[in-house]
């Protein structure tokens, strides 16, 4: 066998807005909106640099549901400069970029390989010498929804002895969080006889398997909070036994957070606040030069939670740390130089209890009391749980949209919300409860 | 638990009171004023505090006197023994405002141990931890508190109920208030104004927006494949444009140059027609025309010079030559050019015989005049004597010794003189000249400014040379008339002169600087000309006094130096008139200064003596004279002789030629001959005798005059003949010139036949007509050759040869018309693709700048960011309101729980206490889950609303209700009930109703009534006939 690299990414999805965020500077904005491309440049910039033998990326390589015509500019232009670098590119579509959706009318350079409807094999050569060194089968999604095994397409051919590599679009054993396209699981890919997996559609990294490898490379650009730490993409190194090598490169400008601030021994907002900026100013000094943007968690009890919970604190927190930073952007030429990255609060999670024993007043024989067993009840009974949910947003249900948006709730969510219901309704009556003493 | 007793230490205008409660109800009795309210409030204040001044009235101030406070006898539910005992502190010494009071809780248990208690621990004891509101509420009610619930009423009822009952009632309320204010700010149906209308709002412009920019990429791909198309097209239409443009070309090239194509055409045709000759020569009827033109000039010429040579011949013959006479010619021409000489001797031969005549009579005459008996005989003799000569030139000689010395003497004196005088005068005149030299100079300036200064200045040096010489030979005719004495008349044209040139000079030496210095302004030549003119001025003056003086010595004679004199005078003259326009006015202007100076006379012996003296003289000059003349008379005679001689000679030889010549003819011509020669002899002698020969002159001289003439004629005839002779010779070698000519015309002629054959020949003619015919037919071809490819040049020039075989082809297949209508077509046909082309264009142009544009667009836009964030906006705002809706659903179900699992006993009970109280009219209560309304429901009419109640019924309903909500809030406890004079609204059915209700809570509780009625009391007294009834009165 013929040692060679190549580099694999999916899940690109260029121009794709950033979920999850709300008043955004326009400058962050603007940031935002290239990060996806930055990922992109990034990619061809390492692939310049590292010269591999080729790209794989296994699909998403952009949104069509965004239409976004920039995002088709940019990935010619990307296309392009690989293609005056003699890199050659292996492209799937996936279920964000189907093969009917719109796109670019130009037809792809030579060096970009797009697979079919139908998994097809190529040979990828060396580019050093031109000797072929692998067979790379793919297959595309035609539509955005594919729900049959496609994995079942790829057999290895028993007599070639190259490293086989396989572009899949797909989730595999039904991961949470993403749609169930192209559904297969790992024993599928094992047995299939390739060498290399080069996954996409699950946006987290993961290796599911080794040698076969069975790999997400994850985004390269996180684009929501749900999408948080390093995101980039892997350089694999095949030596002569056919032995590959993985190193992550990360490929991100834009970094997501969570961090969990505990609002226990807090006495007031200002302890908050303080402890609030000093979390930021941990996490841009890691920053490395990328954006960060940050989800706070206000986790624990304490004295704060009722403020938090009912008064506007927490969105004033929120406003005071986002005004620092604006200022940080404005001050800071263009560039959100590597010096001082930005680290935008982009939002606020309450997650705190009341300075209460929850337990005790779950067993207790008052309102809230009944209340609070019958939030747990919801949580465990899920008929009761969606008539609550249904019946408390019934109201909003009318508006086409927002009924909408109260579908994709998960139940997970729900039970979220129940529980934050529970709490706020806690807050709200605990007060009342100390004084009117229903308590034993 | 049950209150025992109490004292009333001072609590408004109670004070001192103590009363003991018995038995399960008592009655307190007593008019208006007799303090039953204020015993229910004493009872809340012992229980809960006494109210703070701010509550005012209800804090009772006492005002009777007495301790604000008092005590409180209880007894437990297991027996204890609980005495509260509380005042309430002055104002004074203790700020703050806060509740200051003085309290003591002390407990008896069943052992009889005392125990202090607090505040907290009683009423939790004894309470059940029930707060102050809800024992006022539901245990120490009044009409106030009953009817609160009235004002309350409807939907608030439920709450308050559970306020009444349930442990958060309040904070439920409110928290479900406060929630449901939170949810309407931000959601409310078909609401615009909530926040999450507005995100809704924003979220769908910005959509809207999104699907526009989501159909950039469509267009773009349609601009792709549009543009695609376009210049798909475009290539095409070029095409077609270029061909359609070429035949257009090609069209219209037709129908520029059909007009010449014609004619081309027609020329060919022509050109066709014309026979052809090979090789004809060039320029053939010029040149045989030439020819033509020459052989008839020559032929004409040649007549010509025949015609002339006959003429020539025919003079010839008229000519004839005088042979004989030319041959005598040289003889003939001699003769008569001796014929001047001839005829001159004769007249010398007559003069010298006149000179001769007068010799002799002048000889005759000087004899005479020296002595009448003079002959000349004795003059030829006299000799005269030496002596007498010398005497008289020695007086002579002593008297012009005199003269000098005398004249050298006058003249010094008159030098000395003069020129004092002449110098004082030239001084006084210069002076007073110089004065007038202004207006005399510009005066005399007419006569001399006309002149050029340079003139003047020429004239000037004229001048004064002229007066040099006039000087020089002045002074030499001076000295000879120092010599000799000069003559008066000489000697006063000199004096004269002199003064009329001193006048002039003086003039001239005043004016002549002052015009110069006028004219010239230069001081140097005018002092130089002022100089130079008063140095002659002085000289002239000199000149002319001694004129003046030699006058005085004049002599008879003439001197010979007076012509070369009066010559120079007169060039001075005239040199003075050119240069003063009128000299002899300036003269005259001169004045009269220089007069004629007359010197006195000599005296007459002088005189005398000289007389004397010039008679001697004069005797030997005429001796001189005498003798001179006689050998003149010689010299004549002998002259005369020789002259003869040679006349005859002469005559001779004319004699024999003409003899010759003429023969017999001339003979006649010769008739004095003799006479001649006779004439000849005799004038030999005349010297002889001179009076004779004289006589005999008159023969000779018309001998002579004949043979001049014979001469003459025939001088005058050979002449002709030589004319004659010459114009033979001048014809002759005419006729010569005129026959060579002749010849050379013949020459000409021939060699002019010889090329005329050539050209024939060369040109293929037989004759010269053919040959110029053909000569016609060769231009006219050149000239059609030369016309065809003149249109051929300008049809088709810049054409390749394609074009043009194309050219031709149209041009010979098509009409006028069909190429007109095929122009047109074309035209159109171009237009129409033109207009094709440069839609085309700028579709493309269009299609590019909006591809550009799109690209852009595309580059900048960001609404799919903004709306993920309008969106996120809105999930969290949702995320928000759902928390909230979900908070609020689980207090509504929670309280449902409470609604419908607890409040059904309550509401049982309090059915109950309403129908006995009503007598059964109103069966029970019921409370409308959605409105949360309390209703009663009659036993006829069913569900009445409270508000719809009879104030009777209404305060039955809420009795009921409170008594039901005191059973079950108190649970195990039996907290005791005040009411406060409740009943007075109630019939007397009811309140027998309601007091049956009463004693049945009465087993249950304490239960003390106050009333200012006394059929209450007399109502209660008749049912339960236990109670206890305190008179207040």
């Amino acid at each position: 066998m013929i040692p060679f690299r190549f580099i694999h990414a999916a899940d690109l999805h260029l121009d794709s807005p950033f979920a999850g965020m709300s008043s955004v500077p326009d400058r962050l904005r603007e940031h935002l909106q290239q990060s996806t491309f930055a990922a992109l440049n990034h990619l061809v910039e390492l692939a310049i640099a590292e010269q591999p033998d080729f790209i794989v990326i296994s699909g998403d390589v952009y949104d069509a549901s965004d239409s976004s015509l920039r995002a088709q500019l940019r990935l010619r232009e990307a296309w392009e400069l690989l293609g005056r670098h003699g890199i050659p590119v292996y492209v799937i579509h996936g279920n964000h970029d189907p093969l009917n959706a719109g796109r670019l009318r130009l037809a792809h350079p030579e060096h970009v390989t797009v697979f079919g409807p139908a998994a097809e094999s190529v040979t990828a050569l060396r580019r050093s010498d031109g000797e072929p060194v692998a067979v790379i089968t793919g297959i595309s999604y035609p539509t955005s929804a594919v729900t049959e095994n496609t994995s079942l397409q790829f057999r290895r051919d028993p007599s070639c002895s190259l490293f086989h590599i396989g572009l899949l679009h797909a989730n595999v054993d039904g991961q949470e969080g993403h749609d169930a396209y192209s559904p297969c699981s790992l024993r599928d890919l094992q047995q299939s006889g390739y060498d290399y997996w080069a996954l996409g559609h699950i946006h987290k990294r993961q290796i599911l398997h080794e040698a076969p490898w069975i790999v997400y490379p994850g985004n390269p650009q996180g684009r929501s909070l749900k999408e948080t730490g390093p995101k980039g993409c892997y350089v694999v190194d095949v030596n002569g036994h056919g032995e590959a090598r993985l190193s992550f490169r990360a490929l991100d400008t834009v970094r997501w957070q969570e961090a969990e601030l505990s609002i226990e021994g807090l006495a007031n907002e200002e302890q908050l606040r303080d402890l609030a900026e000093e979390l930021l100013e941990e996490l841009r000094e890691q920053a490395s030069g990328r954006v960060q943007i940050v989800r706070l968690v206000l986790s624990g009890r304490g004295p704060l939670h009722a403020m938090l919970q009912t008064g506007t604190e927490g969105e004033e927190l929120i406003q005071e740390l986002r005004r620092k930073e604006s200022r940080r952007l404005e001050g800071e030429a263009p560039g959100l130089g590597p010096s001082a990255p930005v680290v935008w609060p982009a939002g606020l999670k309450v997650r705190t209890g009341a300075d209460l024993d929850p337990e005790a007043m779950r067993q207790e024989d008052s309102f809230l009391g009944e209340l609070l067993r019958m939030a747990d009840l919801a949580e465990r009974e899920e008929e009761l749980l969606e008539q609550i949910m249904g019946s408390a947003l019934a109201a909003v249900s009318e508006d086409r949209r927002l009924r909408m948006l109260v579908r994709e709730l998960g139940t997970e969510d729900q039970k979220a919300l129940v529980r934050q219901a529970a709490e706020m309704a806690v807050s709200l009556l605990a007060e009342q409860e100390t004084k009117g003493g229903a308590q034993r | 638990m049950r209150l025992d007793k109490l004292q009333v230490s001072g609590f408004g205008h109670l004070s001192g009171l103590e009363l003991e409660f018995k038995g399960p109800v008592t009655v307190l009795y007593g008019p208006n004023e007799a303090g039953k309210s204020t015993l229910l409030g004493f009872v809340r204040a012992m229980l809960f505090g006494i109210p703070s001044r701010t509550y005012g009235s209800m804090r009772y101030e006492p005002t009777r006197g007495g301790a604000h406070g008092g005590q409180l006898a209880v007894r437990g539910d297991e027996g204890d023994r609980w005495v509260i005992e509380r005042y309430a502190l002055p104002p004074e010494g203790r700020p703050g405002g806060s509740r200051s009071e003085r309290l003591r809780i002390t407990r008896t248990d069943a052992e009889g141990r005392l125990i202090e208690a607090a505040q907290e621990e009683m009423q939790r004891e004894l309470l059940g931890g029930m707060s102050s509101d809800m024992f006022k509420q539901l245990f120490a009610i009044s009409l106030t508190e009953l009817q609160e619930v009235a004002a309350l009423q409807s939907e608030e009822l439920n709450r308050f109920l559970f306020h009444a009952g349930i442990g958060g009632g309040a904070a439920v309320l409110r928290g479900e208030k406060k929630l449901s204010q939170e949810m309407d700010k931000l959601y409310r149906p078909r609401g615009r104004t909530q926040e999450m209308a507005r995100l809704l709002q924003g979220y769908e412009r910005l959509r809207q927006e999104a699907e526009a920019a989501g159909r950039l990429l469509p267009r773009y791909n349609e601009v792709l494949g549009e543009l695609e198309r376009v210049m798909d097209e475009l290539a095409g239409c070029e095409a077609e444009r270029a061909a359609c443009g070429r035949e257009l070309a090609e069209l219209s090239k037709a129908s520029l140059i059909r007009q010449d194509w014609l004619v081309r055409e027609q020329l060919r045709a022509e050109l066709q027609s014309l026979p052809y000759y090979e090789a004809f020569p060039e320029e053939g009827s010029v040149r045989w025309n030439a020819l033509q033109e020459e052989k008839e000039r020559l032929l004409l010429d040649r007549a010509e010079l025949a015609r002339r040579i006959e003429a020539l011949s025919a003079e010839m013959g008229r000519l004839a030559p005088n042979t004989p006479l030319l041959a005598k010619a040289e003889e003939v021409r001699s003769l008569h050019g001796q014929l001047a000489g001839y005829e001159a001797r004769v007249k010398d031969m007559a003069e010298l015989r006149t000179e001769l005549r007068s010799l002799r009579r002048r000889l005759a005459e000087c004899l005479r005049s020296i002595d009448a008996s003079w002959t000349e005989r004795e003059l030829a003799s006299f000799a005269g004597t030496v002596g007498e000569r010398e005497a008289v030139r020695r007086f002579g000689a002593r008297f012009s010794a005199y003269d000098k010395e005398m004249e050298l003497l006058h003249s010094e004196r008159y030098k000395l003189e003069q020129e004092a005088a002449a110098a004082k005068e030239a001084y006084t005149a210069a002076m007073s000249r110089l004065e007038e030299s202004e207006e005399a100079g510009r005066r005399e300036f007419t006569m001399l400014v006309p002149r050029h200064p340079d003139e003047i200045r020429r004239a000037w040096s004229e001048l004064s040379f002229e007066l040099d010489r006039w000087h020089e030979t002045s002074s030499s005719r001076l000295k000879e008339a120092h010599a000799r004495e000069a003559e008066a008349l000489a000697e006063k044209q000199m004096q004269g002169l002199y003064r009329n040139l001193l006048a002039a000079s003086s003039v001239l030496t005043v004016i002549l600087p002052g015009a110069i210095w006028l004219s010239s302004s230069s001081v140097w030549g005018t002092l130089a000309a002022f100089t130079g003119l008063a140095g002659l001025d002085a000289y002239l003056w000199l000149g002319m006094s001694r004129s003046a003086r030699s006058k005085h010595r004049s002599g008879l004679r003439r001197l010979p130096g007076a012509d070369a004199a009066s010559e120079t005078d007169a060039r001075l003259r005239g040199l003075l008139a050119r240069l003063v326009a009128d000299p002899l006015a300036a003269a005259g202007r001169s004045g009269e200064a220089h007069g004629p100076l007359q010197p006195e006379d000599w005296d007459r012996q002088e005189r005398e003596l000289r007389q004397l003296m010039e008679a001697a003289l004069d005797v030997f000059r005429l001796a001189e004279q005498g003798r001179e003349q006689l050998s003149r008379i010689e010299q004549a005679e002998a002259r005369l002789s020789m002259l003869t001689e040679e006349n005859a000679a002469f005559e001779r030889e004319a004699r024999a030629i003409f003899g010759e010549l003429s023969g017999t003819a001339s003979v006649q011509d010769w008739p004095g001959e003799e006479q001649a020669a006779a004439g000849r002899e005799e004038s030999e002698s005349a010297p002889l005798s001179v009076t004779e020969s004289g006589r005999d002159t008159g023969p000779s001289e018309q001998r002579i005059a004949s043979l001049g003439r014979i001469v003459i004629e025939a001088k005058s005839q050979l002449a002709a003949a030589e004319q004659i002779q010459a114009e033979r010779d001048s014809l002759s070698s005419k006729l010569e010139t005129l026959k060579g000519e002749i010849d050379r015309l013949h020459d000409r002629l021939k060699r002019i036949g010889l090329r005329e054959q050539e050209l024939l020949l060369e040109g293929g003619a037989a004759s010269g007509e053919e040959f110029l015919r053909r000569s016609a037919e060769v231009r006219r071809r050149a000239e059609l050759e030369r016309e065809i490819r003149q249109l051929e040049t300008v049809m088709f020039s810049g054409c390749d040869s394609q074009t043009q075989g194309q050219l031709e082809e149209l041009l010979s297949s098509c009409s006028e018309e069909e190429l007109k209508d095929r122009l047109l077509a074309a035209e159109k046909a171009m237009e129409t693709k033109e207009r094709a082309w440069r839609e085309l264009q700028e579709r493309r142009g269009r299609l590019l700048q909006e591809q550009e544009a799109l690209e852009q667009r595309g580059r900048q836009e960001d609404v799919n960011q903004k709306l993920a964030e309008q969106l996120a906006a809105l999930r969290d705002s949702l995320d928000k309101y759902a928390v909230m809706a979900v908070c609020q659903e689980l207090i509504s179900r929670a309280r449902r729980v409470y609604e419908e699992e607890r409040q059904p006993e309550v509401l049982r009970l309090a059915s109950a206490y309403l129908r006995t109280m009503t007598g059964g009219r109103y069966e029970r209560i019921v409370l409308k889950m959605g409105s949360q309304e309390l209703l009663a429901e009659h036993r006829d009419y069913g569900a009445i609303g409270s508000g719809a109640l009879s104030r009777g019924t209404a305060e039955q309903l809420y009795l009921s209700m409170r008594l039901a909500l005191a059973d079950a809030v108190s649970h195990h406890r039996s907290i005791p009930l005040l009411l406060d004079d409740l009943l007075v609204n109630f019939d007397a059915a009811r309140m027998q109703g309601a007091i049956s209700v009463l004693k049945e809570v009465a087993l249950k509780r304490q239960m003390i009534m106050m009333t200012c009625h006394a059929h209450v009391v007399e109502g209660i007294a008749a049912q339960i006939p236990e109670a206890q009834i305190i008179n207040l009165g």
